[in-house]
C-alpha cells in the first residue's frame, strides 16, 4: 500500500515535469494529465505493475469494458525471451461513487516464448510518463478518453510505441515516445515501431 | 561627320546614364526584391540563387525557384523559417527544406520535405499541403482562418533531427508574435506525424504569381 501510493505521488511528479518540460503538448493538456492518471486504464496499468513485482514489464495490452479492464503485462525473462502475465483489474468507487482507483488480481502467467528486445527494459517510471503523454494527446486533440477500448504499448531499442484503439469510428492511433530532454514524452505517428509482442 | 557627331552624342549619353545610377543612393540588401545579375536575390539578408523554370503544376506558367545560397548546417537538423509570402489568385508557393539538389530540375529539391501554400482563383480558403517521402497530406483544415488575399506570415519549425517523420509546428504571426503563440498545427499532435522527412541540406521557395517578402532561418522556435 505504502508502495502504491508513493509510486502515485513519483508518477504525479513525474507527469509535472513531463508537462514543465514540454510546452507545446503542456498548453493541450496540463488540465488532462490529472484526470489522465486518475482514470480506470492508466489505474490498472499500474496497479497491475505493482502486483506483478517485476521490474521487467516492457509491454502490456489492456481491454477495457465498463468498470472493468483485462491487463496482459509482457515480461522479459532473458534478452531472448518473454512472458505474459494477466490481470483482471476492476474500479473501486466509493460510497458517494467517485473513482477511487483500481484493484487488479492476478490471473496466473503465460508460457515463455521467444522475444528480441535489443535494450535493457525501461524504468517504470519513464513508461508511466509515456503513457501520461499519449493519453494526454489523446484526450486534447483525438478524442475524449473514455473512447478507448483498447490499449497497448511495447518497448523496442530505447524507444515505446503506444497504440490507442478508440473513437467513433473506432480507429487506431500511434504515439512514439521516446526521451526529449530529461524526460519521456510522445508524439503522434503513422505507424506503428517495430517488434511488436504477439499475444 | 555628322555619324561622328551622333555616336559622340550617344557616348556621353550612356556616361551620364552610368553616373546617374552611380549616385542613387547606397545598396539596402534588406530592401532588395528583385534578381541582383539575373543569378541572385536578397530578402531581408538571405540570399538566393534565382531559378527559373516552367512549373507544368499550375496554369499561370513560369515560376522561379528561390535557392538558398547558405545549405543548412545538416541533414539532421532543426531550424526556423520565417516567411511572408503574397499569392496572387490562382498563385502558389512551396517551401522546400532538407533537400538535395538535382540535375533535372531547376525549381524543386529531391527528397525535401516541401511544404505549399495555393491561393484559388475563386474566394476559397488557402489550400496547404505537405509532401515527404513521397507521400502528401492535405493541412488545408488548420490554415482555414487565413486569409489568402492577405500576405501569409508564417513561422515554421521543422526538426528533421527525430529518429522518425520530420516534426512540423506552424505558428501564423499575422497579429504579431508572443512566447505562448499558439500552433495552427503541430505534426506530432494535431495529425499522425508529417508524412516523412528530408535527406538534404539545401533549402529554397518555389513562387508561381507569388512573391516572398520576408525569408530569415532562426534556432527552432520549439525545443524538445
Amino acid at each position: 500500500m505504502i508502495f502504491s501510493r508513493s509510486l502515485s505521488t513519483t508518477t504525479a511528479l513525474l507527469g509535472l515535469l513531463f508537462i514543465s518540460a514540454t510546452p507545446e503538448i503542456a498548453s493541450a493538456s496540463a488540465s488532462t494529465a490529472p484526470a489522465v492518471q486518475n482514470s480506470l486504464l492508466y489505474r490498472s496499468i499500474e496497479s497491475a505493475m505493482g502486483e506483478s513485482g517485476s521490474l521487467l514489464n516492457f509491454a502490456a495490452r489492456v481491454t477495457l469494458e465498463k468498470d472493468e479492464a483485462e491487463v496482459l503485462l509482457f515480461q522479459a525473462i532473458t534478452a531472448t525471451e518473454m512472458n505474459t502475465q494477466a490481470f483482471h483489474c476492476h474500479a473501486e468507487v466509493s460510497s458517494t461513487g467517485e473513482f477511487e482507483g483500481s484493484h487488479c488480481h492476478d490471473e496466473g502467467m503465460g508460457r515463455p516464448s521467444a522475444h528480441q528486445l535489443g535494450a535493457p527494459v525501461l524504468k517504470q517510471e519513464s513508461i508511466l510518463a509515456s503513457l501520461t503523454s499519449a493519453l494526454s494527446v489523446y484526450d486534447a486533440r483525438i478524442a475524449k478518453l473514455e473512447t478507448i477500448s483498447q490499449l497497448k504499448f511495447w518497448q523496442h531499442g530505447d524507444e515505446l510505441t503506444v497504440k490507442l484503439t478508440g473513437g467513433t469510428p473506432e480507429v487506431e492511433n500511434f504515439f512514439m515516445c521516446h526521451m526529449h530532454g530529461s524526460s519521456f514524452d510522445c508524439h503522434r505517428s503513422r505507424r506503428a515501431g517495430p517488434n511488436e509482442p504477439k499475444e | 561627320m555628322g555619324q561622328l557627331k551622333t555616336l559622340t552624342s550617344v557616348v556621353w549619353l550612356c556616361l551620364f546614364g552610368f553616373a546617374l545610377a552611380a549616385c542613387s543612393g547606397g545598396h539596402n540588401p534588406d530592401l532588395t526584391q528583385g534578381p541582383i545579375s539575373g543569378k541572385q536575390t536578397v530578402i531581408t539578408g538571405t540570399s538566393f540563387e534565382v531559378l527559373e523554370g516552367t512549373d507544368r503544376d499550375t496554369a499561370a506558367g513560369a515560376s522561379k525557384f528561390l535557392l538558398a545560397s547558405q545549405p543548412l548546417a545538416d541533414a539532421r537538423f532543426a531550424t526556423h523559417f520565417r516567411l511572408t509570402l503574397e499569392l496572387q489568385p490562382g498563385g502558389h508557393a512551396a517551401l522546400s527544406a532538407f533537400g538535395e539538389k538535382t540535375a533535372t530540375s531547376a525549381t524543386s529539391l529531391k527528397n525535401a520535405v516541401v511544404i505549399r501554400f495555393e491561393r484559388p482563383l475563386a474566394t476559397a480558403p488557402l489550400s496547404v499541403s505537405i509532401t515527404a517521402s513521397g507521400t502528401t497530406d492535405d493541412w488545408s483544415a488548420f490554415f482555414k482562418d487565413l486569409d489568402p488575399a492577405k500576405p501569409i506570415q508564417l513561422g515554421i519549425d521543422i526538426h528533421n533531427d527525430e529518429s522518425g517523420e520530420a516534426h512540423v509546428l506552424v505558428w501564423n504571426l499575422e497579429a504579431g508574435d508572443h512566447p505562448n503563440l499558439p500552433t495552427l498545427i503541430d505534426s506530432a499532435l494535431d495529425v499522425n506525424g508529417a508524412p516523412g522527412k528530408g535527406f538534404g541540406r539545401n533549402w529554397g521557395v518555389l513562387l508561381s504569381n507569388a512573391e516572398l517578402q520576408l525569408a530569415r532561418l532562426t534556432p527552432p522556435r520549439y525545443e524538445h
